[in-house]
Order: C-alpha cells, then sequence, then structure tokens
C-alpha cells in the first residue's frame, strides 16, 4: 500500500513517540558540563578554609624559623 | 650590615615582593576563570603580605632607622613573602583539585574509553594531574623541595593543563553527546521491538478468527 521509505517515515515517527523528547543541543550541554564545574569549585572552594584563622594565631612556619632551626640542629 | 646597605636590600626584597603580587594576582585571576569560584584563602593571604608591605614600607620612609625598625622591616618583608608563597600554593592546589575532581566525575559517569575516544591527550591530561599531587604531597613531606615542587608545577604543569581545558570540556560535550544518541537508539529499538510484538499479539487473533470463519463459512 505505502511505498517503502514513506512508510519508513511513518514508523520513525511512530517511534518517536518512545523517545524521551528531541536531542539536546550541543550548547545545552556544554551550559551542563559547565553548572558541574561550578558546582565542583564551589566544593573546593568551600574545603580550602585554613590560612587565615592558623596565620592570626602566628601558626605557620617562615623560611627564617627553618634557617634558625637548621643553625640549632648544627650547633647542637 | 649598615644601614645603607640594608636600605637597598629591602628595596630590592620589596621590589621583587610588589612583582611577586601582580603575579600571584594574575594567577588568582586564572584559577577563577578555570573553577568559577574565587580561592577566599589565597585573597586573604595577598591581603595580610600587602598589609605587611605597607608597614614595611611605612618604617622604610623614616632616617635614621633604628636597629629594632630595622629588624622589624626584615622581620615583615619574611612574613610577606610567606603570605605571598602561601597565596600561590593556595591557588595552585585548588587548580589540581579542580582537575582531579572533574576526572572522577567524567570517568564515573562516561568511562576514560569514551573519554579518550573524543580527547586523545587525555591520558596525558591526567597524568599531568596525577604528578602535581605527586609534587605537592613531596613538598609537604620535603619542606626543602617545597620551592622547587611548586616552581614544576607553575612552569611546567598547570599551563599545560589550561591548554587542554578547552579540549576537555569539549569531550565532555561530545561523550554526552554520543551517550545522548546511543540511548535514543536504544529507546526506539525498544520501541520497535514493543509495536512488534504487539502487532503479532494482535494478528494471531485475528489469523485464528480468520480460519475459524473460513472453515465455519
Amino acid at each position: 500500500m505505502f511505498a517503502k521509505p514513506k512508510r519508513e517515515a511513518v514508523m520513525f515517527k511512530f517511534m518517536q513517540l518512545f523517545a524521551q523528547g528531541p536531542p539536546i543541543s550541543r550548547k545545552e550541554l556544554r551550559d551542563e558540563v559547565l553548572e558541574r564545574y561550578e558546582a565542583i569549585g564551589r566544593k573546593i572552594a568551600q574545603r580550602y578554609v585554613r590560612g587565615n584563622v592558623n596565620i592570626k594565631a602566628g601558626r605557620f612556619v617562615t623560611k627564617r624559623d627553618i634557617e634558625e632551626r637548621k643553625k640549632e640542629k648544627i650547633e647542637s | 650590615m649598615d644601614e645603607e646597605a640594608f636600605r637597598a636590600a629591602a628595596k630590592r626584597d620589596i621590589s621583587r615582593l610588589l612583582l611577586q603580587w601582580t603575579h600571584v594576582e594574575q594567577w588568582l585571576k586564572k584559577a577563577e576563570q578555570i573553577n568559577g569560584e574565587a580561592i577566599i584563602p589565597a585573597i586573604n593571604e595577598l591581603r595580610y603580605a600587602s598589609r605587611q608591605l605597607f608597614n614595611a614600607i611605612n618604617l622604610f620612609d623614616k632616617t635614621p632607622l633604628a636597629d629594632n625598625e630595622i629588624t622589624k622591616i626584615g622581620r615583615r618583608i619574611i612574613v610577606a613573602e610567606q603570605y605571598l608563597l602561601n597565596a600561590e600554593h593556595d591557588i595552585y592546589d585548588s587548580i589540581v583539585t579542580f582537575y582531579h575532581s572533574v576526572i572522577v566525575d567524567i570517568e564515573e559517569r562516561f568511562g576514560r574509553n569514551i573519554i579518550t575516544s573524543h580527547f586523545q591527550q587525555y591520558p596525558a591530561f591526567r597524568q599531568h594531574v596525577k604528578d602535581c599531587e605527586v609534587l605537592i604531597a613531596d613538598s609537604r613531606g620535603q619542606y626543602d623541595n617545597r620551592a622547587a615542587n611548586y616552581n614544576r608545577i607553575r612552569t611546567a604543569y598547570v599551563p599545560a593543563m589550561i591548554s587542554l581545558h578547552e579540549n576537555l570540556l569539549d569531550a565532555q560535550v561530545s561523550a554526552a553527546e554520543e551517550i545522548g544518541r546511543t540511548n535514543r537508539q536504544i529507546r526506539l529499538a525498544e520501541g520497535r521491538a514493543s509495536l512488534s510484538f504487539w502487532l503479532h499479539v494482535v494478528s494471531v487473533p485475528i489469523a485464528v478468527v480468520g480460519i475459524a470463519l473460513a472453515v465455519y463459512l
């Protein structure tokens, strides 16, 4: 009754009902990846919270401290 | 060291640290552009470094300098340098940690083979991140290696990783596209199989009824 290509086309349209929506564009996929990057960046930003607390309390080693300790070791 | 010699040395140190300050700021901006987040601790370290340098320069303007002022200036220069190093190390650590997390995420979602098929330098990129992690861990265990290790990270690894950033992003987009396409094909095949099944289910009783009618008539 129908020519083969036409039947295929009708079949394809019917099968589209089983597919979940149209394909996502490359730009949308790129935006999704960038959103994931931002989420990872946020996690990392939260992780790096050391620093000022220790430094304010003077709990850090300077080059000078190391040189002094080396001298003390050599002398002892 | 007499005052004149001290002033000359301190001036050189302050100029060097101000230049380092601008380099650190530049890297801070690059890191922000990569992971979309400001590296707050590094910004704080820069603030503290600038405060130390400001105080050192303030004392520096006095003439003549007392012994305790010379000591104070020297101390502030050392502390400022330490703050700048901390800022710089925070930035590189955060870049490496960011790429490590991205690698974990994409390998979990797509698998190493799919990403490599879209981004042939992916194994090399992955190795850069691993090498940086080894250097960072070593710089904590061996404090003397810290400067050399971070210098390698700064000059060799991080620029290489950043130059591949866009390729990594494109590979993820292509891999997601490929997976989407495959999923659609699977769904279509499933739909086709389901339709075929129901056509058979309907056609068999019709055929039976047809045959029965033919026999009856």
